[in-house]
């Protein structure tokens, strides 16, 4: 008898059992253990194990005075709820699964995903392993950071529960409301229990292990506020009134600092290629080294006093 | 390649839905869909043949074989639909699905689209993921993309920020891809006679040339930040408020001084790069040694200097 037979078995009696069912009545069940007692504990500890790794929802009932620890499945959340995809939808995810790659995590969990979709009876459509079919697939690699980490957080999001973790040496409990992968990294907006606001986290910054609370917060968490617009840049944080900055950027900068502004901000453009942009500036230090980041392709035109900013930390810095 | 136990039990109870779902598929769909050995599948469906419910009497037992090269499951309600996605899963796929829908170009309301949304319902994770690639103008990116595909060259503007200057160079791009938040592409350059890597959103324009590819493409997209040749290395005694720095920038050595200021060296691949990054450091932090030829701070600040003095406010105030 092998252990894969044995597990097989044993997901069977349990997926099966009308009630919860004790070790000694999966024993008697499930054939392949050893008779002697402790190393059928020992055996059917790893088993549990290798079940939860799956993903098997088991869950454990304690000791009463009548009863010893009794097992269950969820059978809710054992099987997969069938998002109904199309033929078309479903080839679609799987040109996305097989494009995509995550960078931490191994290589074939992403297909995985997959085959269980295929498993409601959703079929893809002829287009699965034609990059460029019905899809209108781009011929593209991406490679994205994931950890372990991330996944916990996404666990707690999908199942409305909290987490707790070591950011910056403290900790921290908070509600995790979404992520989003912004720069090359990972964030995590999420209601902070003990601050009771949002916040926003970077992934790489927890250290060590997140764990997922057993149940959804008993404290009250407002509804998650709107999504945030598109991260502004960092000169336009702050407080107070903006004040209006004019820069001129030369021609060979002048593509990549329209794209990185936007195209709103520009209000001259010369016949060589140069432009004038229009910045609204809260965080001085921000602005001056997004306009330093040019060298000398790059001019403060107006306020006078962001001019005079500019040309005095130049002085210091020539000094240096 | 040999599975564990577990990676075996996974690989089973994801096939049986399948299998079950396609009601009796060939042994090489199976074999292919699951990228395993027809001896392989034989071995899995005689182990599942012995499989049941107590006390295994044939009625509880299941019903596997496989006849006339088609695959037959039967008799395993309990096992015939799909185990739920793990975490990593339905991470997975929601955000493979939501970085294409990130590529410019990408119908926003197509089958991705929905097929995206049905998934995240049905996981409870409604816009729980997010994805932002980094700016790449459409019409670049796919004048790119195309050339990579069809095997033909472009000439490029490019603006190189660690040289700050612009160039127009002919290329032969092999790879288009996304690394840490940024889109590139690699490929061979005329201009340097190698294999160069590029940011898109550097690239101001794109002019195909006409002309077939006169390299083989490489197979696959470089490795970044190996392959950055090594131009020399500074010394920067750091304050606190530009921790940002190794936040940033790959740190080839770090000490703290007996001060109790932080030093740290790391790679210069260029000298413009190191006078940006010496002219936006605070004034608490310094560059304390920069490669051969490299000017200094001080050079830098005055450099731009000239700039401000040349134009006086007046002039500049129309």
């Amino acid at each position: 008898m092998s252990r894969l037979e044995r597990l097989v078995n044993l997901t069977a009696a349990l997926l099966h059992a009308e009630r919860p069912v004790t070790a000694e009545q999966l024993r008697d069940r499930v054939p392949g253990y050893p008779d002697d007692r402790s190393s059928f504990r020992r055996q059917f500890e790893r088993d549990k194990e290798a079940l939860r790794e799956l993903g098997f929802p088991l869950v454990t009932l304690p000791e009463t005075p009548n009863s010893p620890v009794r097992y269950s499945v969820d059978r809710d959340r054992y099987y997969l709820r069938d998002p109904g995809l199309t033929p078309d939808e479903l080839s679609a995810l799987s040109m996305a699964a097989e494009v995509v790659r995550f960078n931490g995590l191994g290589d074939k969990r992403l297909y995985d995903g997959i085959w269980k979709l295929e498993g409601t009876g959703s079929r893809p459509g002829p287009s699965t392993s034609n990059r460029s079919g019905a899809v209108d697939a781009p011929a593209i690699d991406a490679e994205l950071p994931a950890d372990a980490t991330l996944a916990a957080v996404f666990d707690a999001i999908a199942t409305g529960r909290s987490i707790s973790f070591r950011y910056r040496n403290e900790e921290r409990r908070a509600v995790p409301r979404s992520l989003s992968f912004e720069n090359g990294r990972w964030y995590v907006a999420a209601y902070d229990l003990d601050r009771s606001d949002e916040r926003s986290f970077r992934i790489d910054r927890i250290d060590g292990d997140v764990t997922v609370s057993a149940s959804a917060p008993s404290a009250t968490v407002p509804p998650a506020p709107p999504r945030a617009s598109p991260t502004r840049t960092p000169w336009e944080l702050g407080v107070g009134e903006p004040i209006e900055a004019l820069v001129r950027i030369d021609p060979a900068h002048a593509p990549w600092a329209e794209r990185h502004v936007g195209s709103d901000a520009v209000t001259t453009r010369e016949a060589d290629g140069a432009l004038t942009l229009r910045l609204h500036v809260r965080g001085r230090d921000a602005f001056r080294s997004f306009v330093l980041g040019f060298l000398d392709g790059a001019e403060v035109v107006s306020p006078p006093e962001l001019r005079a900013e500019i040309v005095d930390w130049l002085r210091l810095k020539a000094a240096q | 390649m040999k599975l564990s136990t577990e990676q075996r039990l996974a690989r089973l109870l994801a096939m049986i839905p399948w299998i079950v779902a396609h009601d009796g598929p060939s042994v090489e769909d199976v074999c292919s869909r699951f990228e395993l050995t027809p001896a392989d599948l034989a071995s899995d469906i005689g182990l599942l043949y012995l499989c049941g419910l107590h006390p295994y009497t044939p009625d509880l037992l299941i019903e596997a074989e496989v006849r006339d090269a088609r695959v037959w499951v039967s008799y395993a309600d309990y096992f015939s639909r799909p185990l739920r996605l793990t975490p990593v899963e339905g991470l997975g796929l929601l955000t493979a699905a939501q970085t294409l829908l990130a590529v410019p170009g990408t119908d926003p309301s197509g089958p991705l689209a929905r097929g995206l949304a049905k998934l995240a319902a049905s996981l409870g994770a409604d816009d729980a993921v997010k994805v932002d690639l980094g700016a790449a103008p459409e019409s670049i990116l796919s004048a790119v993309r195309a050339a990579a595909e069809n095997q033909t060259q472009i000439e490029i503007d490019y603006l190189s920020f660690s040289r700050n200057e612009r160039t127009s160079r002919i290329i032969e791009p092999d790879h288009v891809f996304v690394a840490q938040g940024q889109w590139y592409v690699s490929g061979w350059c005329h201009a340097a006679g190698a294999q160069r890597t590029f940011r898109i959103d550097r690239v101001a324009d794109v002019r195909p040339n006409g002309l077939p590819r006169t390299t083989a493409a490489s197979l696959r997209p470089p490795q970044l930040f190996t392959e950055v040749p090594a131009g020399g290395e500074a010394v920067i005694s750091l304050a606190a408020a530009d921790h940002w720095v190794v936040e940033l920038y790959p740190i080839l050595h770090s000490r703290v001084t007996t001060d109790g200021t932080t030093e740290v060296r790391l790679a210069v691949s260029d000298n413009a790069w190191l006078d940006r990054l010496a002219l936006r450091l605070s004034l608490d932090s310094s560059v304390v040694s920069g490669p051969e030829g490299w000017t200094g701070t001080g050079h830098a600040a005055n450099a731009l200097l000239q700039r401000y003095l040349a134009n006086s406010d007046e002039d500049l105030l129309e």
